[in-house]
């Protein structure tokens, strides 16, 4: 059923369109200008009309435009094109005007059940005229949201994907959809403290390898700010859930399934705030090891590589055609990294008394005399993989009852004739009567090679006599 | 150990004994005593060395009284394991031998010391890898790759088949 959370949505979405339009926004008379990129651009002049408002003098258009052209220069020199200030000028101005005059837009909604149009009327950029003729550039309250609040977003920043998530269908009743959330949520929170961790253990292993000047602090300092943040949606989620708890009948399903979301959301809180108590302390580990490792003895040498920063993170953050050439090898002299990793192999040589062991075994390989082998002929590799088959049961019992001896290629004919034409339960009758003659200690019937060949749906090889044991007692039977 | 025997043939013994990763001084008389004698005799270590190098074998490592003699195959040795050898089947396509590779050099990144290691005293050896310690330090680059490129998430157009591995 629609509701109106989808329509605002719908229009916040709608919003960003004249954005969006600037992305195909080339000059066909104009071919010169077609390697700039106009989004990349409008987001700069979103930016900067920002960054000036209230101050009159910096934020009329001609000003925003040569704040742009800095940019357009720089898409010059990528296209190898050479900069032109009046093709600057005229860029710009075109962008500028795209998100001033923006065309109403008209898009779908439901108003009680019936589906009507509705149109948005609106701008993203504003000119107001000050003192002396003179006029600024203000974005409007939606682009200043849209720009501000929207775009801001850390779109994938799956802990609060996952929290919002679960607070949507918390609202909604979908109480079972939220218990799967919370989980989610409570698993992304493990990884994060296992992260955490991980440059600590590092830290406390050797300081020198992590960057603590830089990227450390900088890691630590997003997480803390992440994890106040979770810690406040989570407590707006178990209060959510508890008012929710209050309505519902006290020993229902679904209060014991939100209870549950409260326990888990508690939990999840719970790690964050041990986390918080981490990240605080981070520093003082830090400075402690420092302290430590500083009067350690150093090894004199720094030729000893390291494999993990080296070689296997930059493995990961290789194309996989580059990747797989260091694995493999290529085509000239490289042999690739495996060899040396995989160790080595003792190559087998023929020998005499091996070679007439296996020629005394009885054949059991299928003949090979019709074709080649191809995929479809290597299905006896699958023997050892019977109970993979849902329906065996059923199947052993066929193979087991029956008054006298049958052959393999009788009984696939009697399933074809009677409409069982099951790929599959073929494909398990053939194995488990190879299995039988392979083994027949496991089961209460046998089987044994007959010199005939027999092709059936697709199965084809030697044909096979399928007997119940115990006919073996009274009859006679060939062996 | 039977006297009519010259060295070339213990030479031979001991480089069987490496080409067995069961095989165990400790727990093989014989083993062991080779051992004894490729560090005892300085001319028995050039004839097992020697030996080692025409079959494509590298020593690796120091050799100690107890411990296994290690060998490591030559590119070019007939004792050589390539990538295609790894799995013996028709569909190892070139993203399961990725996969494995990758498997592989963690492992290594995993028992290689580092400068640190060397020079910490306070830690005699080391308990051996487990599947979850090689499974956990493969998580922690993905999730470090992914964090690192959050704020520059999508490869340059163009950039073939970028972050694919």
């Amino acid at each position: 059923m629609w509701h109106s959370q989808l329509t605002r949505r719908l229009r916040v979405l709608l919003y960003s369109k004249p954005l969006l339009e600037l992305i195909s926004l080339n000059d066909k008379e104009n071919l010169k200008t077609n390697h700039y990129d106009a989004v990349t651009l409008a987001i700069y002049i979103l930016d900067r009309i920002v960054e000036s408002m209230g101050l009159d003098d910096d934020s009329n258009s001609s000003a925003i435009i040569n704040s742009v052209k800095p940019l357009m220069s720089q898409m010059d020199a990528r296209a190898q094109i050479e900069p032109n200030n009046d093709r600057h000028q005229q860029f710009a101005k075109k962008i500028l005007h795209r998100l001033q005059k923006i065309d109403p837009i008209e898009y779908g909604d439901f108003d009680n059940g019936q589906a009507i149009k509705r149109q948005l009327d609106f701008t993203l950029i504003d000119e107001r005229y000050v003192s002396d003729e003179r006029s600024v550039l203000e974005l409007s309250p939606e682009a200043a949201n849209l720009f501000l609040n929207v775009f801001d977003f850390d779109i994938e920043d799956a802990q609060a994907a996952h929290e919002a998530v679960t607070l949507s269908q918390l609202e909604r009743g979908n109480i079972e959809k939220a218990t799967a959330s919370a989980r989610d949520a409570k698993f992304r929170s493990i990884q994060f403290q296992n992260k955490i961790e991980q440059i600590l253990r590092e830290t406390k292993r050797d300081v020198s390898q992590l960057d603590w000047r830089d990227n450390v602090p900088k890691i630590l300092d997003q997480a803390l700010a992440h994890i106040r943040g979770r810690i406040i949606s989570e407590d707006y989620i178990i209060k959510s859930a508890r008012d929710r708890i209050a309505l519902l009948e006290p020993d229902g399903k679904e209060a014991l399934q939100t209870r549950a979301i409260v326990e888990l959301i508690e939990n999840c809180k719970k790690r964050h705030n041990q986390l918080l108590g981490i990240l605080i302390s981070a520093r003082r580990v830090f400075l402690n090891e420092q302290a430590r490792q500083s009067f350690t003895m150093r090894s004199s040498s720094t030729d000893l590589p390291n494999l993990r920063k080296d070689i296997l993170e930059r493995l990961f953050s290789a194309s996989k055609r580059s990747a797989l050439t260091v694995i493999d090898g290529d085509e000239r002299d490289f042999e690739g990294a495996m060899p040396s990793l995989l160790g080595i192999r003792v190559p087998e040589v023929f020998s005499v008394k091996q070679n007439i062991s296996w020629l005394l075994k009885p054949p059991r390989d299928l003949a090979q005399r019709m074709s080649l082998p191809n995929e479809k002929q290597t299905w006896s590799n699958n023997i050892i993989e019977l109970p993979r088959y849902p329906f065996r049961s059923e199947q052993d019992e066929l193979l087991q009852k029956h008054d006298k001896p049958l052959k393999l290629s009788s009984m696939l004919k009697n399933l074809v004739d009677s409409d069982e034409k099951n790929a599959k339960i073929f494909e398990y009758i053939a194995l488990a009567v190879i299995r039988a003659f392979e083994d027949e200690s496991a089961i209460d019937w046998r089987s044994e090679r007959l010199a005939e060949d027999f092709e059936c749906e697709e199965i084809w090889g030697n044909d096979f006599e399928i007997y119940d044991k115990k006919m073996l007692e009274t009859e006679d039977l060939p062996e | 150990m039977n006297e009519e025997k010259d060295d070339s043939y213990y030479a031979g013994r001991l480089i069987q004994y490496a080409l067995q990763p069961a095989a165990v001084p400790e727990r093989n008389e014989e083993y062991s005593r080779l051992i004894e004698m490729y560090l005892d005799r300085a001319e028995f270590g050039a004839t097992v060395r020697n030996i080692a190098d025409g079959l494509g074998l590298l020593i690796v490592g120091e050799v100690r009284r107890n411990w296994s003699l290690i060998v490591a195959a030559k590119p070019d040795s007939v004792f050589s394991m390539r990538a295609q050898d790894y799995r013996a089947s028709h569909g190892y396509k070139a993203e399961r031998r990725l996969l494995d590779g990758l498997i592989h050099v963690a492992i290594a990144a995993a028992v290689f010391p580092r400068d640190a290691d060397l020079f910490d005293y306070s830690r005699k050896g080391r308990n051996p890898v487990t599947v979850d310690e090689i499974e956990e330090m493969l998580r922690q680059i993905t999730n470090q790759l992914e964090e690192e490129n959050k704020n520059n998430p999508d490869p340059p157009a163009g950039a073939e088949d970028l972050h694919e591995a």
